[in-house]
């Protein structure tokens, strides 16, 4: 990678940094963020990862700590760790007995949250501006990445939490279901993103204090982690207190980092769901790109021209034109590796799945026949373009976006590639990525039906 | 463009055009901006039987103009990178659209043309009909949306804020063209406009890009103010929306409580930020932290121009309802009966405190902030002057504010489960001072139903 050079003012920032904790950042990228906006990336002697922007405009600044792992990680029969563990991180540590951490951020008038997903975990805390919570907030990070303590009574009480919180995502609801089997169906229940992030219940049942320990000792270090702050509160500042917190950290050994087996759909598998719903859902998936795959940003363009808004090619023609449906989407997923393209379409209350269905694929293989025209194309351009400056509201929105990219690709600056590359996009690149991924054989397809009209 | 009432800090323009008050909340970082139109009149209006027709006016502004088909409407907005949204809620209409700072004359046009030279087609209107119908059938199928359907019309009782939004089966099935020809120009008159705008966007091109339209507004409108006081009967009201194969309840609790003007509405958004309204609150630690009973146990307290209500919400498995239930209502019975204790006042009041820079962190917040307080009739300095309030408020001004309006007696309960489980240990707990309906889940709520 080649590094832009090193500008003299921060370079003096750096020095004052180490000669203040005697642990020096080397800075590694400095990019334009945003339109006046500038982020920095730095790391710590120990692998630690830090990504920056100040902005003036914020009261409030958020701090945010990625984790490269998520649950692509876990093993079969111990699904659902990588969140049960995120949810224990909330316990207690040498230093701070439970119910400590939450107090101590919600007396200071903290949003707080956390989530897990296939790659990543991250933590956030958005907080008034100041030095004395930029400290606190180190302190209290760099505390529970090596020095958390569990016990069996507080695993029992958050694996109930975590059970609740699958009824409520999963088990109770129609959108759930069906999304957990169709990723089962189209990757296989053993492929590490074919299985839930929450994880199946028997897993989350069987999980032991000993497999939380070991998990916590093998991905929550230095080396593992990025932490992104983003507000108004000085780089100085920033650096000092994350390197008085974290540079004593010892650099661990990961795992060597493997790629999930190629995911492979044969011919066309089906699955029925028969759920107490009015209105059926069908969800079909085709394998889909990487995040990084250069197929990436032409794809979300084909699909902003035959899904977004009103004006999307199915949506209307489904929605508006034949009213067979209420809802149409789809979605690329934005994996390190090859995922899934899905396709759900809720139909209207006492029509099919199936008839929804002919239509939306018809209006697919059209469109990766002849394309987009101009001016669905310009469309697509500007909607990327706003949603881009849209998705930027807050610290906290920026920070995450900035983090995702980091945490899943290794490079926050892919955030903005769509935006940057949008406009490269033709009706022929257009046309041929939906060709390309879209019109294979393998096919994965999960009905569900309502109660009454399957019978 | 006058200049307005507002502090230095907070600009407040108005457009120059007949009066009308537009709050600018500019940020010019981003080449991106968004504006919102408030009418000061929403479904709470909508004549009984007839339900749903304010919802069905606004969407049918979306549906095509004189001058472009939907189709045509649609491709033109969304082409811009644009969205424009209509939300008909209880007591306002609001029109929202953002897009790209370049194309701001273009989409403002765009919403002027929408409200002034609606295109109002008889096809479009049954097709928005037949949608509604359907969106409102699909609304069984999400526990979470059905269990709050039901409990803002069982909180409401017989008031014409509990009248379901979007209309019933039946009264969509009555409305007609004419039906909302007669009603939007009472929606849409200037003189209960409210513009907000945010982003990169100056007062001199907000005022030039408007005012063409805001001149074809009807000016006024007859007067339409539907008093809201909840019922507070003295009796414990349960319902069970009987829904099959439920592994989980979705649990609703509600009081009514006073208007944002009322001047212990402070004193109890202090106690309910104690009582569920953070991650550490009783509610939380109770059924979530010690006994992992459900992933959310919170409370909320609304407050609007003349009303309020204190609601708590939880999720257990259907094998912890019972328990999760008693345990929910004896904490808001101690709530009522003993209020909070002095260390519990100093966290709460830091809470809010140190978390209002949130509520001003970006321009799209501290616009929404405002328009808010504009919409329900507060002073602007309302927001200023918070911390000072907050820190003001005494212990015996809290518990006095829960004293006098935490009515657990009348308590409002609505519970989505499958009732052959959880029917007879309910009724057991609520005992002869309550009331406990069953009510099939793929049955539609009738508003004021007993």
């Amino acid at each position: 990678m080649r590094l832009p050079s090193v500008r003299a003012p921060f370079s003096k920032t750096l020095d004052a940094v180490a000669k203040a904790t005697g642990h020096r950042f080397t800075l590694e990228v400095e990019h334009a963020v945003g339109g006046e906006l500038y982020a920095r990336k730095l790391r710590l002697a120990n692998g630690l990862t830090v990504l920056m922007i100040h902005d003036p405009h914020a009261p409030v600044f958020a701090y945010q700590t990625w984790y490269g792992v998520g649950s692509r990680h876990e093993r079969s029969g111990k699904t659902g760790i990588a969140h049960l563990f995120e949810h224990l991180m909330f316990k207690a540590t040498e230093t701070m007995p439970e119910g400590t951490l939450d107090r101590l951020m919600e007396r200071r008038g903290a949003q707080t949250n956390a989530a897990t997903w296939c790659d990543w975990t991250y933590y956030y805390q958005v907080l008034p501006a100041s030095r004395q919570n930029l400290e606190l907030v180190a302190r209290v990070e760099a505390d529970r990445m090596r020095h958390l303590v569990l016990n069996e009574a507080q695993l029992e009480s958050e694996r109930d939490v975590v059970k609740n919180e699958r009824r409520y995502r999963v088990d109770d609801d129609p959108d759930g279901r069906a999304g957990e089997a169709l990723y089962a169906l189209a990757l296989g229940r053993e492929h590490p993103y074919g299985w839930p992030t929450i994880g199946w219940m028997e897993d989350i049942e069987a999980i032991t204090l000993a497999d939380c320990m070991a998990f916590y000792r093998t991905f929550y270090s230095p080396g593992n982690a990025v932490i992104v702050v983003v507000g108004s509160v000085a780089d100085k500042h920033v650096l000092t207190s994350i390197a008085r917190h974290y540079g004593h950290i010892a650099r661990e050994e990961l795992p060597s980092e493997s790629a999930p087996p190629q995911p492979c759909i044969d011919g066309r598998p089906e699955e029925s769901l028969t759920l107490p719903i009015a209105a059926e859902r069908v969800l079909t998936a085709w394998v889909g790109p990487s995040l990084a795959d250069p197929d990436a940003v032409a794809l979300e363009v084909a699909l902003e021209v035959l899904f977004g808004g009103e004006s999307g090619r199915i949506q209307r023609l489904l929605v508006n034109e034949l009213e067979l449906c209420t809802q149409v989407g789809a979605s690329s997923t934005p994996f390190r590796y090859e995922g899934l393209i899905e396709l759900s379409l809720s139909t209207k209350v006492g029509v099919r799945g199936e008839q929804a269905e002919a239509p939306a694929l018809a209006a697919l293989a059209e469109f990766a026949a002849a394309g987009p025209s101009t001016q669905e194309l310009e469309k697509a351009r500007n909607q990327v373009e706003a949603g881009y400056y849209r998705s930027l509201g807050t610290a906290n929105a920026l920070a995450s976006k900035l983090g995702v990219y980091e945490a899943t690709l290794g490079d926050f600056r892919e955030h903005d590639r769509l935006v940057r590359e949008v406009r490269d996009v033709t009706t022929e690149s257009a046309r041929a990525v939906v060709e390309r991924w879209m019109t294979r054989p393998g096919r994965a397809t999960i009905r569900v039906r309502a109660s009454d009209v399957a019978a | 463009m006058d200049d307005a009432t507002g502090s230095r800090d907070h600009p407040r323009p108005r457009v120059g055009c007949r009066r009308v008050t537009a709050i600018l909340e500019p940020y010019t970082a981003h080449p991106y901006f968004a504006v919102e139109l408030h009418f000061r009149r929403g479904t709470a209006g909508d004549p009984i039987g007839q339900e749903g027709l304010t919802h069905l006016a606004a969407e049918l502004l979306m549906r095509g103009t004189r001058r472009q088909t939907r189709a045509d409407f649609d491709a033109t907005v969304e082409g811009l990178g644009a969205g424009i949204e209509v939300m008909a809620g209880r007591d306002d209409l609001a029109i929202s659209a953002d897009g790209l700072s370049r194309s701001m004359e273009t989409l403002i046009d765009l919403v002027g043309e929408m409200l002034v030279e609606p295109r109002l087609d008889e096809e479009e209107l049954e097709r928005l009909k037949r949608q509604t119908i359907a969106e409102i059938a699909e609304r069984q199928d999400s526990d979470e949306e059905l269990a709050q359907h039901v409990f803002y019309q069982v909180l409401y009782g017989s008031n014409p804020f509990g009248r379901p939004t979007k209309g019933t089966r039946a009264s969509l099935a009555g409305l007609t063209l004419s039906h909302l020809r007669e009603r939007l120009p009472t929606l849409l008159a200037r003189e209960r406009l409210l513009i907000g705008a945010s982003g990169d966007v100056s007062p001199a091109r907000l005022e030039s890009a408007l005012r063409p339209w805001l001149e074809r507004l009807p000016a006024t409108s007859v007067p339409e103010a539907p008093s809201v006081t909840l019922p507070n009967t003295g009796q414990r009201r349960v319902v069970l929306i009987d829904k099959p194969e439920r592994t989980q309840t979705q649990i609703w609790i509600g009081v009514p409580g006073p208007s944002v003007h009322h001047p212990d509405f402070l004193p109890l958004m202090i106690g309910n930020t104690v009582f569920g309204g953070t991650f550490t609150a009783r509610l939380s630690r109770e059924i979530r932290e010690k006994r992992g009973w459900s992933y959310g146990a919170n409370s909320y307290l609304f407050g609007l121009r003349d009303h309020g209500a204190l609601c708590a919400h939880f999720y257990p498995a259907t094998k912890d309802a019972v328990p999760a239930l008693r345990l929910g209502l004896r904490l808001l019975e101690r709530f009522a009966a003993q209020g909070v204790n002095r260390r519990e006042l100093a966290f709460a009041k830091s809470y809010l405190v140190n978390g209002f820079p949130f509520r001003l962190e970006s321009a799209r917040k501290r616009l929404d902030e405002r328009l808010r307080l504009e919409l329900l009739g507060l002073s602007q300095s309302h927001l200023d002057t918070f911390v000072d309030r907050v820190g003001a408020v005494t212990l015996a001004d809290v518990n006095r504010a829960i004293a006098t309006h935490v009515r657990p007696d009348s308590a409002r309960i609505v519970i989505v489960c499958t009732a052959k489980t959880l029917r007879k240990p309910i009724e057991r707990l609520v005992g002869s001072a309550g009331l406990v309906q069953v009510h099939p889940f793929d049955v539609e709520w009738r508003h004021g139903q007993d």
